[in-house]
Parts: structure tokens; C-alpha cells; sequence
């Protein structure tokens, strides 16, 4: 339940303060609230998945247990939270005037993506993580930045022409993209987009495994 | 005495077995010092700690390893459990496992000892039904009473961890015990 309380302190600053700075951006809470709710799955799944093994240490050095199913059952966790979520989110979003349609349905394969992207960050970040703790603590200290880069509070259309190419390098915009082009304009994503969004997670997803596998090796020498 | 023993049954045998895992080199330990040191030098490199090790432990003998520090005494019980692969060699098993390597470990300190009973039953391997088959069991030879085991873990005495941890992990009703210093009570 506590997890639902930081997007809605979110959300809350956004709609009574943002609202006035961003005029141009219509219906402006549904804007926010449809990159805010993915946003808070990413960002708590690959805290939590990046902290995993560290925080089940003993367990690995005791008992004979799969390590990648420790990060794996974070971000899994977070897509359940995720889905609790969509009830009262989905209740403020028809609220803020969002129109259901048959393309909403399109969000649960960008969801399974996307949550492919988030492990493969997790598994990524969590087997350096073991090695080197401020792995861990570099994250952290980046996460409110990428928040910030990432275009949750703000329609792209505000940013100056010159760093729409660094904007798009960030993978989180194209997931934001698709997730809005889907909740917040009611529409089915371009072909495009799927690829470049299919192309982001596989690459993620694949070094993510490929790291952890290759790292997985030594965990136990540095826990 | 020596035909009385080739008849017995081997229940573990490691031939030729090397154990070892991945370490940095060159006291690399935190990450700016590992991206300053990418592509210039190797960073990990493989530590052998057992190497070339041969071993037979029969069907019920008492087993005791004693060695100076460091020399894999944990890291082949490790391998036993299957927490460690080999890296070559062969290491054969032939009964079902129960590690013991430290006291207390797995137990959640914010649980209760019934809720922990179900963690550690599922994380060893046991199905929910043999969890709840063997509950009473458990509970009844870790001699903890209603108000203990429904207690949060994190107010149990030492004795108290050894003697619920030692009741888990016998519960699966292994053939091949391993105690690592686990009963060590601080």
C-alpha cells in the first residue's frame, strides 16, 4: 500500500504546481500519471533487484539456490505491485478524463517489455553491484537524474531542438513514448516504435543475463 | 579390512575435483578504479582453491575435515550442496543433501519461527505439502513452545536459532548431513 504513496506524492506536486508551468501540455495529471506509474515499477524494481543478492547473502552461501531468481523475484514482485496499482490509478485516470479503448490492452505487451528491459538493468547493475558496492550506490545517486532526463514531467516538445537527439538517447523516453501513445492519447503505437522499443529490450535484457552469468561465478568470493 | 571397505557404498567421491571461483586482480574494490583499469589490464582472474582433490566418504561414516584457514574446508561442503560447481574433476553425490553452514542462516530476523519453517522449508527444496506435513515435527524437536514459534525470530536466543535452524534442515530427512562450524554459539 506504502508503495503507491510516492507516485501519488508525485502526482499531487505535479498537478497543484506543474500544471501552471506546463500550460501547454492538455489534460496535464493524465500526462503525468501515465509516465509516473511506470516510472515508480522502474525505479523500484531495479533498486530492489540490484540490492537482491547482497541482502540474501547468507542464504547463497548456505543453501543451494538459482542467484539469478533473487532479482528475477524483485522485478516480478514489482509487476504484481504494478498491477495492484493500475486499480486506483486506472480510477484517477478515468478521473482525469482518459478514454478505454481496445488499443489499452496493447499496454500489457509494452509492460512485458518493459519489464524485460528493467531485469536486464537489474541484472546488469546487481552482478557489479556485488563486486563493487557503490555500483549500488552510483545508481542511486543517478536515479533522480535520470528521472529528470527522462520526459515524465514534460512533454518533449519543450526541449530545445538541440538535445532532442540526446533526449531520445535515453531508452526510458521510448518506453514513455509508447506507454502515452497508448493511455494518454488513445492510440496504437507505429510500427517503429515497436521495433525500436523490441531492439532497446532485447539488447538490455540480453547483456543483463550475458553479465550476470559470466559474474555469477565469483559472487560467492565477494559477498 | 580393506575388502570390508571397497564393499561399502560410496556416497560421495570427488576424483581429480578443482574448485575455485572469480576474483579482481590488482586490489581492484570499487568501481571507478575498474572502469580506470578496463582494457588496460585483466580484472578478474580465476582463484583455485581446491585443486586436484580426491575423496571417498561412504554410506554411514562420521566425516571430519580439519585444515589450516583457507584451505577449502567450506568450499568443498559447498560443492557437496551444490552451492559451488566445480570448475574440473568429477564431484559425485549420491543422497539427498542437507547443509548446515552457518547458524541461523536464512532465517528472517522479522519473521516468526512458523513463518521462517515456511520460508527455509521452500527455499530447501520442500513442496508446501511436505512443509506442512512435517510442521508439527519441526516444532516438536526444536522444543520451542506455541509463544516462541510464533515470536519474531530476532528475539530468539543463539540456542534458541541453533536448535529451530538444525530442526529445518533435517526436516527433508537428508541421507547426507553438513555441519560447517554451524553450531558455533558466539
Amino acid at each position: 500500500m506504502w508503495s503507491l504513496l510516492t507516485p501519488l506524492l508525485y502526482l499531487a506536486i505535479f498537478t497543484f504546481i506543474f500544471s501552471n508551468a506546463f500550460p501547454d501540455v492538455e489534460n496535464y495529471p493524465l500526462y503525468a500519471l501515465t509516465g509516473l506509474i511506470f516510472w515508480n515499477f522502474y525505479s523500484n524494481a531495479t533498486t530492489t533487484a540490484i540490492n537482491s543478492v547482497i541482502n540474501s547473502r547468507g542464504v547463497l552461501k548456505s543453501i543451494k539456490v538459482e542467484t539469478i531468481a533473487l532479482p528475477i523475484s524483485e522485478v516480478a514482485t514489482s509487476i504484481i505491485n504494478l498491477l495492484f496499482s493500475f486499480i486506483p490509478f486506472g480510477i484517477l485516470m478515468v478521473l482525469f478524463d482518459a478514454s478505454i479503448g481496445f488499443e489499452t490492452l496493447l499496454i500489457f505487451i509494452v509492460i512485458l517489455l518493459f519489464s524485460l528491459f528493467t531485469l536486464g538493468i537489474g541484472l546488469f547493475v546487481c552482478a557489479f553491484n556485488v563486486y563493487f558496492r557503490d555500483v549500488g550506490l552510483l545508481y542511486t545517486s543517478l536515479t533522480p537524474a535520470l528521472f529528470y532526463f527522462t520526459p515524465i514531467a514534460y512533454s518533449t516538445s519543450l526541449v530545445p531542438g538541440q538535445f532532442q537527439l540526446l533526449i531520445k538517447l535515453n531508452p526510458l523516453y521510448h518506453f514513455m513514448d509508447i506507454f502515452r501513445t497508448i493511455l494518454y492519447y488513445n492510440e496504437v503505437p507505429s510500427l517503429q516504435s515497436w521495433g525500436i522499443i523490441t531492439g532497446i529490450t532485447a539488447v538490455f535484457f540480453g547483456a543483463g543475463i550475458l553479465v550476470f552469468k559470466k559474474l555469477e561465478k565469483g559472487f560467492i568470493s565477494n559477498y | 579390512m580393506e575388502e570390508t571397505i571397497t564393499n561399502r557404498e560410496v556416497i560421495i567421491e570427488a576424483k581429480d575435483l578443482s574448485v575455485g571461483f572469480l576474483v579482481t586482480k590488482h586490489g581492484i574494490n570499487n568501481f571507478k578504479d575498474f572502469l580506470l583499469t578496463m582494457g588496460i589490464k585483466k580484472l578478474f582472474e580465476n582463484k583455485e582453491v581446491l585443486n586436484d582433490f580426491n575423496l571417498k566418504i561412504y554410506k554411514g561414516e562420521c566425516f571430519g575435515i580439519m585444515g589450516r584457514n583457507g584451505s577449502g574446508k567450506s568450499t568443498f561442503l559447498r560443492a557437496i550442496s551444490g552451492i559451488m560447481k566445480p570448475n574440473k574433476g568429477t564431484l559425485s553425490v549420491n543422497g539427498k543433501v542437507a547443509p548446515m553452514m552457518a547458524l541461523g542462516v536464512g532465517l528472517e530476523p522479522e519473521l516468526t519461527g512458523l513463518e521462517n519453517i515456511k520460508l527455509l522449508g521452500t527455499l530447501m527444496g520442500l513442496t508446501q505439502k511436505e512443509i506442512k506435513d512435517s510442521l508439527n515435527a519441526i516444532i516438536e524437536f526444536s522444543e520451542l513452545n506455541d509463544y516462541d514459534i510464533n515470536s519474531q525470530v530476532k528475539r530468539y536466543s543463539q540456542g534458541m536459532l541453533a536448535r529451530l535452524a538444525f530442526s529445518i534442515t533435517v526436516a527433508k530427512d537428508p541421507e547426507i548431513l553438513i555441519v560447517d562450524e554451524a553450531l558455533t554459539v558466539k
